[in-house]
């Protein structure tokens, strides 16, 4: 193999021409199945040319074709596009055939650039698409097989531990690969690189071929020698599959051999092949169909983790906290889907650098700008209108991504002939910008911000308004090779409005808002190729207006309430290390430790001791003042996780993690409501802590080409909030005389078999699960259902989704997901009677029945534009279909006195099938 | 106010486009058999009625009063008033008037049949201030694509005290039938009808709970209180409506009590459902704290206003006709008896276009005599 890539290597040094310069021969044939030497032998007679090849090359190829004065060039183009070889024609009229490598006449690239530029040059004649790809192919394996000398050539090759460090990007884009596996096979070492697609290896010195994989991405390697600590970027190309092509990919075993349990992640691009629902491709219901991952019901605001609550949830989008996560009363996600690069769920085995929320960490990763070349993405769908652009400011080094979405609702609401419904208004609209900048090798800056906004109105009456908005911005340092630190500066606010005027005696102005301000110091340390360690610190101060309404106008009534402010500091320094002990077994240890405060200034109420906290019961009142500490809490979270090899195609993972979270939700609807608000703990309000274990087997079968994993855990949460009878939330003073303390208990057993590649292919998952609360307090009215476990109202214990898609060609797609659970807990009605002339219903014991199952079965069509990569812009169009059969999934069944009677109603979100068609695209 | 219910509203608009709500008949699951007690004490003439019943299963709807109960009233000076059982199952009444004034506390005391004892809390009697108004504008509602007149109440307390109000009407209208009879044909012969069963009235009482606060304002004040739609889906607006608004001034925790019925009973059906739960009055079983006793004892003055909406005072609407499948046949006076053997009824009895003799109009009796529908009495407060 050496020996002929060193022949490859002389023979471009001796020769001097290049196609264009070929005088031109023409040569005529007709060739059926004839073997490749005996069509070469028939050219040598025609033309006056020398054939060069190694036998083995041809062997068992076959020609069949007709040439009718064609040009030399053209016909051997032709004849052999689709195989390993490459053809040269010499000054000296010697046709020289090459396997995998293309001769080039070109300098050698250098190795240490990015190679991006060599292909875009490369691709200045590429009309075909599938042509591009080969020189690509043909490109890379250049790559793959030339060898990169690093470091300082006088250092002897002695097996000294050296630590390699670079980035991985994509090479279209510049973009930064999160999750890139490289490695190195003996001895077996290797990391992942981080979200910055920064990674270090520290491995022996000396020669070494460095495997990298990722997701989505060709597999790639390069052949290095490693002389001393150095610097290697890598690109890798995205893998698209050619038309004729059927590319199965091996170890892929991310899954087995990294650390992670608990997680999934979705890119992009497996998110383009869920159907969407109303033409909006969301990332919240993607979720859903993930093993685990429950919501009370369709189109219901937030998510269930593992028997969390919906506030339990870490949402972060560029590190940022984002508090509601959705618009449209959760209908839609808050997230455009054209910035998104990646979203990683963790559920269990969380990394001490994640705290503050108890059950799970929903990270959406954006994309960074395109530093090459401008591009832009759309699209259009019957409820948005949305587009995305990026492109470099230098390039290469500095590059910005801007994207914007927003509803047109308020004109269809407009256009129809209902008066009432055109004079109401629903619309939204989210905006996303982020500037990234690679100052030097050792530093970078990112900028990025985020709003979205929501308003509606009916009937001209009460207008109602929410709005997000996030900025952050992130210096990355890289001390050395082994060690880079981040530097985060974030901001993230949260608020409503609502007001009405519509009665001039009652019109009012209502507002709400959560605002923090966080600072965080990330650092990364790779002493060797056993330990990854990182640590950090962080500090968070929430400044929360928890409600205030005013009059509006002059003839209002309305008693302004201006509830006072709560402030509150949450910090924690955190440390983690992952401990690869030997090749099979590897451990994360990792402890957080927050601290939590309560400032002044406030006014703090008072109640007996040893007794109920009510209205009655409160004696004063206690004045703090500013930045008081008033109430303070702190505890050490632990995480661990071990993972251990059973062979090349299994292990066992096992890990364990406590959180603990000091903001809480207020909800007591079943589903989120726009207006419930979030609350410091305090003196009365606990932080809720979460213990979770879970153990798992994961298992990839067919050379790793689908992913088995089988994932249990066991989760107790303590403090977890719940209301008594008639609890006001909004605009009370006195909070704590309407809450009461539960527990939570889940269970459950995750399966998922998972196939990413291939013409077929997608996800199919069974979970079974249990979500239980228990409300025991001390006196009457903090008590629920006796004081026994009742399941939550997300408990569906049976759950399973198929999500699957098929490449009928590299045009067409056809996507299906199939979703059925258990029907959720409702509290159901056990007695009727009469009372004041009209039936009234007695309601006991919380969710002891369920409604019926859940079935629901999508489809979506995916329909590419022609795929010339010249193309002025390239264009999409999905066709989509939510709920086929029409089924009619109860969301909940209820009950209401009308006209004396009580009638049962059960009421259904999306009954009939909706069909729905979104056209997008890039250019 | 209630905000939440701001938000219920505007879900709604999602709904429209995409919900679909399917009546069912639900069946009874885990029925728990419950004491139900009526009971609300006023200042005024009508004697003092305790209602008790049993809670029935959901799939049923037949009443199951309580017999056999001894119920008595406690004032706070020590006197008591025994109740007895009416005629009504389950209906006990204080044969004499007891007299209730403003600012004392009364309790009610119930041993059942089966000699449970039940007690309510002491309850004082609040002091209900007048009705401002009642007020009606003629609205269109194109969401229920009805027309109709909204009703409104409007009420203060100059002394700033009552801050919480509940109310219930009465409602009156009258209504005519197409055709009028003078005549009755009885035993052979035509005889003049002396009573009127062309013109009737018909009325209904309130069904949903109307409760609302001034807590919120600076002023204890209620401006246009929402309290009935009446729509021209139904003959209500025909000629003369009337609507007898009564109002009775609560505390907070008999605010909350409705409030919280009223949100389990009548408001459920949106994305952000508060989560059913029992609604705990203020009666308790002396011997069982858990045992669970539905109904709440209350005690106040009630004050009432009525008006009067005539058709002339609307912009030209078009009510229901519930007659319009009512036709007549002109007969001979021979065949009278024929066409009352076929169902018919004589309306009155005319002279023939034709010719000079009589000839009998008659229709079906449903369209010739209102009080199917309603009563020919006229109230007392009719105008």
């Amino acid at each position: 193999m050496k020996e002929f890539l060193l022949c490859v290597c002389f023979l471009s040094c001796l020769i001097t021409h290049s196609f264009g310069q070929q005088e031109e021969f023409v040569f005529s044939g007709q060739y059926e199945h004839t073997p490749f030497d005996l069509f070469v032998d028939d050219i040598e007679r025609q033309l006056p040319l020398e054939f060069m090849y190694h036998p083995q090359m041809i062997d068992s190829f076959f020609v069949t074709a007709i040439f009718n004065n064609e040009s030399l060039e053209r016909g051997l183009k032709r004849v052999l596009s689709g195989t390993e070889l490459s053809f040269f024609i010499s000054n000296d009229n010697k046709v020289i055939l090459t396997q995998n490598y293309e001769v080039r006449t070109e300098l050698p690239i250098n190795f240490f650039d990015r190679s991006g530029e060599e292909l875009g040059r490369s691709e200045v004649q590429v009309v075909d698409f599938l042509e591009s790809e080969e020189k690509k192919t043909r490109l890379l394996k250049t790559l793959e097989n030339s060898v990169i000398e690093i470091g300082n050539k006088s250092t002897p090759m002695d097996g000294q531990y050296t630590t390699l460090a670079g980035h991985i990007r994509d090479s279209e884009t510049g973009e930064p690969l999160i999750g890139a596996l490289i490695y190195i096979e003996n001895p077996r070492i290797g990391v992942a690189s981080d979200q910055f697609g920064y990674y270090s290896l520290t491995i022996p010195n000396g020669k070494h071929e460095l495997q990298l994989r990722c997701i989505g991405y060709k597999n790639t390697k390069r052949q290095i020698s490693l002389y001393s600590a150095g610097t290697l970027d890598i690109d890798m190309i995205e893998d698209i599959i050619p038309l004729k092509e059927v590319v199965i990919e091996s170890e892929k075993d991310i899954n087995i051999a990294g650390m992670q349990m608990g997680l999934d992640k979705l890119d992009a691009q497996s998110m383009k092949k869920v159907p969407p629902v109303l033409g909006e491709v969301d990332v919240l219901r993607i979720a859903l169909t993930l093993p685990g991952v429950q919501s009370v019901g369709e189109g219901a605001n937030g998510i269930n983790v593992r028997g969390g609550t919906a506030d339990q949830n870490l949402m972060l989008l560029n590190d940022a906290p984002i508090y509601n996560p959705t618009h449209f009363f959760g209908f839609f996600s808050a997230f455009n889907p054209d910035v998104i690069k990646s979203v990683e769920l963790h559920k269990g085995g969380i990394p001490a650098h994640y705290g503050g929320r108890i059950s799970s960490v929903f990270e959406v990763q954006t994309k960074e700008g395109n530093n090459k070349k401008f591009v832009g993405s759309g699209g259009i769908s019957p409820v948005t209108a949305r587009l995305a652009f990026e492109g470099p400011i230098v390039k290469d080094k500095a590059s910005y991504i801007f994207g914007g979405r927003s509803s047109y609702s308020n004109w269809i609401l407009k256009q129809l002939p209902n008066p009432a419904i055109n004079n109401s208004r629903a619309s939204f609209y989210d905006l996303f910008g982020k500037l990234s900048y690679e100052i030097n090798d050792k530093n970078s800056i990112f900028a990025a911000g985020y709003y979205s906004d929501d308003e509606f109105s009916f009937n001209s009456d009460t207008t109602y308004s929410y709005a997000n908005e996030n900025a952050s911005l992130q210096w990355k340092h890289i001390f050395t090779n082994k060690f880079y630190g981040v530097f985060s500066g974030i901001y993230s606010g949260y608020s409503y409005n609502v007001f009405s005027k519509k009665n001039e005696v009652n019109a009012f102005d209502m507002d709400y808002s959560i605002r923090n301000y966080s600072g965080k110091i990330d650092f990364n340390y790779f002493p060797n190729s056993n330990h990854k360690i990182d640590f950090g610190v962080s500090t968070i101060y929430y400044d929360l207006e928890p409600g205030s309404i005013t009059p509006k106008g002059d003839i209002s009534l309305i008693k302004e309430i201006l509830l006072e402010d709560e402030q509150g500091l949450e910090s924690a320094i955190y440390i983690g290390d992952k401990y690869d002990i030997s090749p099979k077994l590897s451990i994360y240890l990792g402890l957080r430790y927050s601290f939590y405060q309560f400032l002044g200034p406030k006014t703090v109420n008072e109640y007996a001791p040893d007794g109920p906290i009510d209205e009655s019961t409160k004696t004063g009142e206690t004045v703090y003042g500013d930045g008081e500490v008033i109430d303070s809490d702190h505890g050490p979270e632990l995480r661990l996780s071990a993972r251990y090899s059973l062979n090349d195609e299994s292990s066992l993972k096992l890990s364990y993690n406590r959180m603990r979270q000091y903001i809480h939700m207020l909800s007591n609807t079943t589903s989120i409501s726009p207006t419930d608000i979030w609350k410091l703990s305090d003196r009365y309000f606990m932080p809720q802590v979460g213990d979770q274990v879970s153990l798992g087997l994961y298992r990839n079968f067919k050379n790793n080409t689908i992913e088995g994993s089988l994932e249990g855990y066991y989760k107790i949460i303590q403090n977890l909030l719940d209301y008594k009878s008639g609890a006001q939330l909004i605009l009370n003073d006195q909070l704590e005389a309407d809450i009461v303390s539960g527990f939570g208990k889940s269970y459950g057993i995750e399966f998922l078999l998972k196939k990413k590649t291939g013409k077929l292919n997608g996800w199919v998952s069974y979970t079974y699960s249990r979500s239980l609360i228990k409300v025991d307090g001390e006196y009457t009215g903090e008590t629920i259902n006796d004081g026994e476990f009742y399941p939550a109202s997300y408990d569906k214990p049976h759950a399973f989704n198929l999500l699957s898609n098929w490449k009928f060609s590299r045009r067409l797609s056809v996507s299906g997901n199939l979703t059925y659970s258990t029907g959720r807990p409702i509290t159901y009605p056990v007695a009727k009677y009469f009372y004041g002339n009209t039936e009234r219903l007695h309601y006991s014991e919380r969710n002891q029945f369920r409604i019926p199952d859940y079935f629901r079965f999508d489809i979506s069509v995916n329909i590419e534009g022609n795929h010339k990569v010249r193309k002025l812009n390239h264009s999409s169009w999905t066709l989509a279909i939510y709920n086929v059969t029409s089924r009619d999934n109860a969301y909940s069944i209820y009950f209401v006195s009308h006209d004396g009677d009580v009638k049962g109603y059960r009421l259904s979100i999306f009954a009939q099938a909706i069909p729905t068609i979104t056209y997008n695209f890039r250019f | 106010m209630n905000f939440s219910r701001y938000i219920l509203i505007l879900a709604n608009i999602i709904l429209l486009f995409t919900n679909c709500v399917t009546e069912f008949d639900p069946p009874s699951k885990g029925y728990e058999n419950l004491l139900v007690v009526e009971a609300f004490l006023s200042d005024g003439e009508e004697p003092f009625e305790v209602k008790l019943s049993r809670s029935i299963p959901i799939d049923t709807s037949a009443f199951i009063p309580e017999r056999g109960a001894s119920i008595s009233l406690s004032e706070e000076t020590g006197e008591v008033h025994n109740l007895v059982e009416s005629l009504s199952p389950g209906i006990y009444q204080f044969p004499g008037v007891i007299n209730a004034q403003i600012g004392k506390s009364y309790q009610l005391h119930i041993q059942t049949n089966d000699g449970n004892q039940y007690e309510s809390s002491s309850v004082t009697m609040r002091d209900t201030p007048e009705i401002d108004s009642v007020t009606y504008r003629y609205e269109e509602k194109p969401t229920a694509d009805l027309k109709g007149v909204q009703i409104y109440v409007n009420t203060h307390d100059d002394q700033n005290k009552t801050w919480y109000y509940r109310w219930e009407w009465d409602e009156t209208w009258d209504f005519y039938t197409p055709y009028r009879s003078d005549h009755v044909y009885e035993n052979g012969q035509i005889l003049l009808r002396e009573e009127n069963i062309n013109h009737c009235w018909k009325s209904g009482s309130s069904t949903s709970i109307d409760v609302a606060t001034s807590k919120n304002l600076t002023e204890d004040v209620i401006s246009k209180y929402p309290l009935l739609y009446v729509s021209t889906n139904t003959d209500q607006l025909g000629i003369t409506y009337s609507i007898n608004v009564k109002q009775y001034a609560l505390n907070e925790e008999s605010y909350n009590y409705w409030t919280e019925l009223q949100k389990v009973t009548e408001s459920l059906g949106t994305l952000f459902d508060p989560q059913p739960a029992t609604v705990l009055g203020n009666i308790y079983n002396v011997n069982d704290d858990a045992e669970v006793v539905l109904g709440f004892f209350d005690a106040s003055t009630v004050t009432e206003q009525r008006i009067f909406i005539k058709r002339s005072d609307l912009p030209p609407i078009r009510t229901a006709n519930y007659y319009s499948y009512c036709i007549d046949s002109t007969v001979n006076f021979n065949q009278i008896e024929e066409m009352i053997t076929a169902g018919y009824m004589l309306a009155y009895e005319t002279l023939s276009d034709f010719g000079p003799f009589m000839v009998y109009v008659m229709s079906y009796p449903v369209c010739i005599d209102c009080t199917f529908a309603g009563t020919n009495v006229k109230p007392d407060f009719w105008k």
